[in-house]
């Protein structure tokens, strides 16, 4: 048993010895921890999404005032045309694009409702998979308000209806 | 000269057939970190389970709670009465997201004007799931609420979703060409800083520099063989990646080739500049690893989308030649682009190419 103290001292002695390997076997921990704790997440965020406004009406000014508000995003600012969002995102600079057709407005009051078209970089499926999970609920969202503006004119309040509270846990 | 390059190259080659425990360890990484994080897959939130807290089971509350069972993102399975402790109840259970109406829902319903609640826990261990839950939710039950009160809600903007490049968004298409730029830069620069500390190591370097061979002659010859393996090894990736997960390059082939070149180039004068400063084998690899085989796997983009990263980060990730290899071959394989679309990366990889290469010559001539 003694022996065996004395060897494992003595390990203990040369490891001590060797500053280089003392640094590398304490310095990566450290530095690991750091990162993986504060700032590597495969959370997506920060996406780059710009617009494309083909109807120029207070309508479609105000689905993307809504997108571009969000927090979740990284404002690329309003497109001239499709093509242009189609050759951004081909460049990398721009991982979705939302483009509001010319009849937008005249379509929200048919039955069919309008539709409004998101181009998305899907070469990372996770990060593609939030970005259109979340546009859409945005953009479904502002439908949302909007029907509920309607209603109101008639005298019910949607925001009495039914608030939900969301609250996430971990 | 040539001849002599050829002389050099054909002993590191005899030096690499007689190891062929790490030959085979060159050439079965690739394949084993690709089944690795090829099937590393990315979910698709469909049926995600929920429970539902209704302590008194109106037909309202329940109505609604069909309304969520119905859609394709959102599956009850469970309904309880009262949950007590409802971290307690994420911990024990499976589910990801809590529905709580209170007692008194069917009659706040009615009432109109004051409102009803309906509180919705989510499990946020997740980010990126908790986010989409978090914003399907309230339209949702919002929308099963106007139903019961029989105001039906329009269909007002649909979303046509397209997604571009990787159209079934299998993330081993992602993974795969990722895996190019760390497998590459593994054989190139650890191979090559070994390769090269070895002969210091046993002290057969100085027989070679007193040898009529020039250092430059020495370095070409030493480096020519890994440039080999290194290509061997990113057409084995392709190949198996075809095989096995169906990735198919877009675009050039020739232009994929020329930038792997250039980045292959790039890793062999990291692993010639560590070369220079280490003064074993055991040294190498402890400044190989931390210094360039660490941050390109984490801090180039290959897991971790740079998006995410602080800026401190980011600006680390910018002096790593990875982060802009991953653009050009996944803009090559997945988005079949060609180098005008890629200029800016391939002019950033090219002059580090270049500085490094001249750094490490220069260091190299130096120390002799």
């Amino acid at each position: 048993m003694n022996l065996l103290r004395l060897m494992i001292w003595k390990e203990f002695a040369h490891i001590r010895a060797d500053r280089v390997s003392v640094v590398l076997m304490t310095g990566p921990v450290f530095v690991m921890t750091f990162l993986l704790g504060y700032a590597l997440t495969t959370e997506v965020k920060n996406i780059t999404v710009a617009a494309v406004d083909e109807s120029r009406t207070p309508e479609s000014l105000s689905l993307i005032e809504t997108v571009r508000s969000n927090p979740l995003f990284r404002w690329k600012g309003v497109l001239p045309s499709a093509a242009e969002a189609r050759h951004r995102i081909d460049a990398g600079s721009v991982k979705a694009a939302l483009v509001v057709p010319p009849d937008f407005s005249q379509d929200l009051a048919r039955s069919e409702g309008a539709r409004v078209q998101l181009l998305v970089d899907g070469q990372d499926a996770n990060s593609a998979n939030v970005s259109r999970g979340y546009i859409n609920a945005i953009v479904q969202r502002w439908a949302m308000q909007r029907f509920g503006r309607d209603l109101e004119k008639r005298g019910v309040r949607l925001a009495s209806l039914v608030p939900v509270t969301v609250s996430p846990v971990i | 000269m040539m001849r002599r390059i050829r002389a050099i190259a054909s002993k590191e080659l005899r030096h690499i057939m007689r190891d062929w425990q790490t030959l085979m360890v060159i050439l079965g990484l690739p394949v084993l970190m690709m089944f690795l994080y090829g099937y590393a897959l990315t979910m698709d939130l469909v049926e995600v389970p929920v429970v539902i807290e209704d302590p008194a089971l109106s037909q309202e509350s329940q109505a609604i709670a069909m309304a969520i069972d119905a859609t394709t993102l959102f599956r009850v399975t469970g309904r309880v009465a009262t949950i007590a402790d409802p971290g307690e109840f994420f911990r024990k259970n499976r589910t990801k997201a809590l529905f709580r109406f209170p007692p008194s829902f069917a009659q706040d319903l009615r009432r109109g004007a004051s409102g009803a609640h309906v509180q919705v826990l989510i499990d946020g261990s997740d980010p990126n799931t908790g986010t989409i839950l978090r914003s399907a939710v309230e339209p949702l039950v919002l929308k099963a609420a106007l139903g019961l009160l029989g105001i039906r809600q329009p269909t007002i903007v649909t979303v046509d979703q397209r997604v571009l490049y990787n159209q079934e968004q299998k993330s081993a298409l992602y993974f795969v060409p990722g895996l190019m730029a760390v497998i590459l830069l593994m054989v190139s620069a650890m191979l090559t800083s070994l390769a090269i500390t070895r002969e210091k190591e046993l002290g057969t370097m100085e027989q070679l520099l007193v040898s009529p061979l020039r250092p430059r002659e020495i370095i070409l010859g030493k480096i020519l063989p890994y440039i080999a393996l290194a290509a061997i090894d990113g057409a084995l990736i392709l190949i198996v990646g075809h095989l096995s997960f169906g990735v198919r390059v877009a675009g050039s082939l020739t232009f994929l080739a020329a930038a792997s070149f250039v980045y292959i180039l790039t890793a062999l004068a990291m692993g010639l500049l560590i070369s220079t400063v280490a003064r074993n084998q055991q040294q190498a690899m402890m400044i190989v690893l931390p210094a360039t085989i660490m941050p390109t796997i984490i801090l180039s983009g290959f897991i971790f989308p740079l998006e995410s990263l602080g800026w401190f980060l980011r600006c680390v990730s910018g002096i790593i030649p990875a982060t802009y290899f991953l653009q050009i071959i996944r803009g090559i394989i997945l988005k079949g682009a060609g180098p005008i679309l890629l200029a800016t990366p391939l002019l950033i990889l090219a002059g580090m190419s270049l500085a490094l290469i001249a750094v490490s010559i220069k260091k190299f001539r130096v120390r002799l």
